[in-house]
C-alpha cells in the first residue's frame, strides 16, 4: 500500500507543476493589468505606477516570479491576495467549507437517487420506467446549469415561496464555526431552528449542481448493471437458490459499483473545485465565486494560487478513488 | 434387477425465442427420462441447445424464453406447476448446477467461504460455526489442498480446476439428487478434466447423486455416463446405453463426432476426419432431418421429410437411413 501512494505521488508532482505554469501564465495572457485596476478609476502618475507595479512584485522578470512563485508555494505559501492583502490560503479555506457543504450533498443526492435508479432501470430494462429514467437523465445531463438554476428558483422561491433564493443560512442565526459546514454546526450548536434553514438554503443548489453527476450516475448504474446481470457469476447464485434480492445487492450490485467508484470519483472532484455557475446564481460564498471575483479584479496571487489548490485537490480525491478502487476490487489486492 | 425410481422425466420439452426475425426454437421436443443415481451424458456441437435445455430444467431461462413441455417432472414432483419460490427452494438443494466456465462462474469480489456458506446458508441454515465446519469438510471432499486458507481466497487466487472444485462443492453442499454439469471440464486442461471426471464419477458412488453431464466432447461423455444421447439443431438424434452406442452409433451425426475425436483413426499422421459445415441457423431450418445438409449418406427421402423417432431394444434414433446391422 505505501508503494501504491509513493507512485501515486511521483505522478502528481509533474502534475502540479504543469498547472502551476499554466496558470502562471494564463493570467498574465488574459487582457487587463493589475497595477492598473489597483491604482483606480483616476489612475496614476508615472512614479505611482512604478511604485505599485514593484509592491505587486511585477516589475520582476516573467522567470523570476514564476519561481518566486513555485519557490513559496513548495512551502505553503501561496502569496497575499492583492486586494484584500490577506493570504490565499486563508481566503481560500474561509470560502472552501461553503463549496464543501454543497458538493457533499449534491453527490450524495446525485448517489442516493442515481444508483437506485439506475438498477431499477436495469432490472426492468426495455420498460416505461427505463426509458422514462433515461431521457430524464439524458434531459439533465444536456440542461444548461443556469437556466435550470434560474427554472428551479421561479418555481419554488418566487412562486412557491418554499426555498430562500440565496445565501448559505438565514441572517438571523449566528453559527459558530467549528467545522465549517453549516450542517453540522448548527446541530453541533443544538440549534434545529437553524440547521433546517441552512438546510432549506441548501436545497436548491444542490439539487442544480447535483443534476449532472445524478445523471451520469444513473447511466452509468444501469449500464454497469446491465453488463454484470449477464455475468455467469449471477447465474451461479441464482442456480444455488439465493433469494433474487439477494443476487442483486451481494453479486449485481457488489460487482457494478466498482466501475461506478471511478465516476462518482471524478464527478465529485469537479464539483469540489467550485461551481462557478451556480454559487455565482445562488449568491453562495464558496471558492467558484471567489475565484470569479479574483479573474475579474486580476487578482494575480488569488487565480494562480486558487488554480494550484483545486488542482491539488482534484489529485487528492483521484488518489483517494483509485485507494478506495483497490480496497473493494479483490483483484487489485496482491495475492498473499 | 430392481428398477431404480425416476429423478426426472422429460417429455416434450420446447424452449422458444421470440426475435425480430421471427420465433426460433433452440430447444424442440426433447424427451428423456434420468434415473436416481445414473450418469446420463449429453453430447452435441455448440448451438445445439444443450445449455438451454438445462437452464430449463434448472428454472433459470432468460425471461423472454418461452418454455413448453408436455411433462416435466423431478422425484414425481411437477416443476412446471411449481411457484417461482418453490422452484428457486428447489434450486441448489435438490437439483444443482455446475457450469463450463468455473472462473467466471464464481463472484470476484467475495471469498470462497462467503460464497460457499451462502449455499450452505440458504438451504441448510445452522451457525456461522457450524457452516464453517460444513464448507471445510466440503472442501476437504473435493480434494482441495489447504481448505482453511482457501476459505478466505479470492477466486482469481484459484486455478480452474481449483475453482471448479469450489463450484462442486457448494452446488453438492446440501446433498441434491441431481447434478447438472453444464460442459464442467471444457474449460480445463487434460489432466485436471480427468481429475474432475474421476471427482464427480466417485461422487455419485458416494451420495447415489444422478449427473446430467452435458459435453460437446463425445469422448468425455463415452467415459463418464451410463446412457448418453446425441443432441442436433435442438432434437435427440440418437440415445442408447453408452457403451452400445461407442460399439455401434446408428446416427450418421454421431459416427461423425466419434470420426472427429483425435487418435480414433487407425492409421497415426492421417487427417483428423472433419465433418463439414455448420449447426443450421434457426431462422432458416433445413426442411426434413436437420442433419441431411451436413450428411454423408443423405438423400432425397431426407430432405423432404422429418424422421420418426424410432425405438428398439431401449435405444432410440431420429434417422431414415441408419448405419450399421443391428436387426
Amino acid at each position: 500500500m505505501g508503494g501504491f501512494f509513493l507512485r501515486q505521488l511521483s505522478t502528481a508532482i509533474p502534475t502540479l507543476m504543469g498547472v502551476s505554469l499554466l496558470a502562471f501564465a494564463l493570467v498574465r495572457l488574459v487582457p487587463g493589468d493589475p497595477v492598473l485596476l489597483m491604482l483606480g478609476e483616476r489612475g496614476g502618475s508615472e512614479e505611482q505606477y512604478a511604485q505599485m507595479e514593484k509592491k505587486l512584485g511585477l516589475h520582476l522578470p516573467l522567470y523570476r516570479q514564476y519561481l518566486g512563485f513555485i519557490g513559496n508555494a513548495a512551502t505553503g505559501d501561496l502569496g497575499k491576495s492583492t486586494l484584500t492583502q490577506r493570504p490565499v490560503t486563508e481566503e481560500f479555506f474561509s470560502r472552501f467549507p461553503a463549496t464543501l457543504e454543497l458538493g457533499l450533498c449534491a453527490i450524495l443526492f446525485a448517489v442516493f437517487i442515481g444508483i437506485p435508479a439506475g438498477v431499477v432501470a436495469a432490472m426492468k430494462h426495455h420498460s416505461a420506467f427505463d426509458y422514462t429514467i433515461m431521457g430524464l437523465s439524458l434531459v439533465g445531463h444536456s440542461m444548461p446549469i443556469f437556466w435550470w438554476a434560474l427554472i428551479l428558483i421561479i418555481a419554488f422561491s418566487v412562486n412557491l415561496g418554499l426555498t430562500p433564493v440565496s445565501g448559505r443560512i438565514h441572517i438571523l442565526y449566528d453559527i459558530p464555526s467549528v467545522s465549517g459546514l453549516f450542517l453540522v454546526d448548527t446541530l453541533l450548536q443544538g440549534n434545529i431552528e437553524a440547521f433546517f434553514s441552512a438546510l432549506r438554503h441548501l436545497l436548491l443548489p444542490t439539487v442544480v449542481i447535483g443534476t449532472i453527476p445524478l445523471a451520469v450516475v444513473a447511466r452509468m448504474t444501469r449500464s454497469s448493471m446491465l453488463e454484470v446481470l449477464h455475468k455467469d457469476y449471477v447465474r451461479t447464485a441464482r442456480a444455488k437458490g439465493l433469494e433474487e434480492r439477494n443476487v442483486l445487492i451481494f453479486h449485481a450490485l457488489r460487482n457494478a459499483l466498482i466501475p461506478l467508484i471511478t465516476v462518482i470519483g471524478l464527478q465529485f472532484g469537479s464539483i469540489i473545485t467550485g461551481a462557478i455557475l451556480t454559487e455565482t446564481i445562488f449568491s453562495w460564498p464558496g471558492i467558484g465565486k471567489w475565484m470569479v471575483h479574483s479573474v475579474e479584479q486580476r487578482d494575480y496571487p488569488v487565480i494562480q494560487g486558487g488554480v494550484l489548490i483545486i488542482a491539488s485537490m482534484v489529485i487528492f480525491i483521484n488518489m483517494a478513488v483509485d485507494a478506495i478502487y483497490a480496497l473493494v476490487n479483490p483483484q487489485m489486492k496482491r495475492s498473499r | 434387477m430392481k428398477k431404480a425410481q425416476k429423478l426426472l422425466e422429460v417429455q416434450d420439452l420446447c424452449v422458444s425465442f421470440p426475435t425480430r426475425k421471427g420465433t426460433i426454437h433452440p430447444v424442440r421436443h426433447l424427451s428423456f427420462e434420468m434415473k436416481e443415481g445414473e450418469i446420463l451424458g449429453v453430447v452435441g456441437e455448440s448451438g445445439c441447445g444443450k445449455s438451454l435445455a438445462n437452464l430449463a430444467l434448472m428454472g433459470l431461462l432468460p425471461d423472454n424464453a418461452d418454455l413448453k413441455a408436455r411433462t416435466l417432472r423431478f422425484r414425481g414432483r411437477d416443476l412446471l406447476s411449481l411457484s417461482n419460490t418453490e422452484r428457486r427452494k428447489l434450486r441448489g438443494k435438490e437439483m444443482a448446477m455446475i457450469f463450463q466456465d468455473p472462473m467466471a462462474a464464481l463472484n470476484p469480489c467475495l471469498t470462497i467461504g462467503r460464497q460457499i456458506d451462502e449455499a450452505i446458508a440458504v438451504h441448510l441454515g445452522g451457525s456461522k460455526k457450524e457452516r464453517r465446519e460444513r464448507a471445510l469438510e466440503l472442501l476437504d471432499q473435493m480434494g482441495l489442498p489447504a481448505p482453511a486458507k482457501r476459505l478466505g481466497s479470492y477466486p482469481h487466487e484459484l486455478s480452474g480446476g481449483m475453482c471448479q472444485r469450489v463450484m462442486i462443492a457448494q452446488a453438492i453442499a446440501s446433498r441434491p439428487g441431481l447434478l447438472i454439469a453444464d460442459e464442467p471440464t471444457t474449460a480445463l486442461d487434460a489432466t485436471i478434466q480427468s481429475q474432475i471426471l474421476d471427482l464427480l464419477l466417485r461422487l455419485r458412488e458416494e451420495r447415489k447423486m444422478g449427473i446430467l453431464f452435458v459435453s460437446h466432447d463425445i469422448g468425455v461423455v463415452a467415459n463418464i455416463s451410463d446412457r448418453a444421447q446425441v443432441m442436433y439443431a435442438g432434437e435427440v438424434v440418437e440415445s442408447g446405453v453408452t457403451d452400445e452406442i461407442i460399439k455401434l452409433p446408428i446416427h450418421p451425426y454421431t459416427e461423425a463426432l466419434f470420426k472427429s475425436l483425435p487418435g480414433h483413426q487407425k492409421q497415426r499422421q492421417s487427417t483428423l476426419y472433419n465433418l463439414p459445415g455448420v449447426v443450421p441457423n434457426l431462422l432458416s431450418r433445413p426442411t426434413g432431418c436437420q442433419f441431411h445438409p451436413r450428411c454423408p449418406h443423405a438423400g432425397s427421402l431426407c430432405e423432404e421429410r422429418d424422421p420418426e423417432r424410432v425405438e428398439v431394444l431401449g435405444l432410440s434414433y431420429k434417422c431414415h437411413l441408419p448405419l450399421g446391422e443391428w436387426t
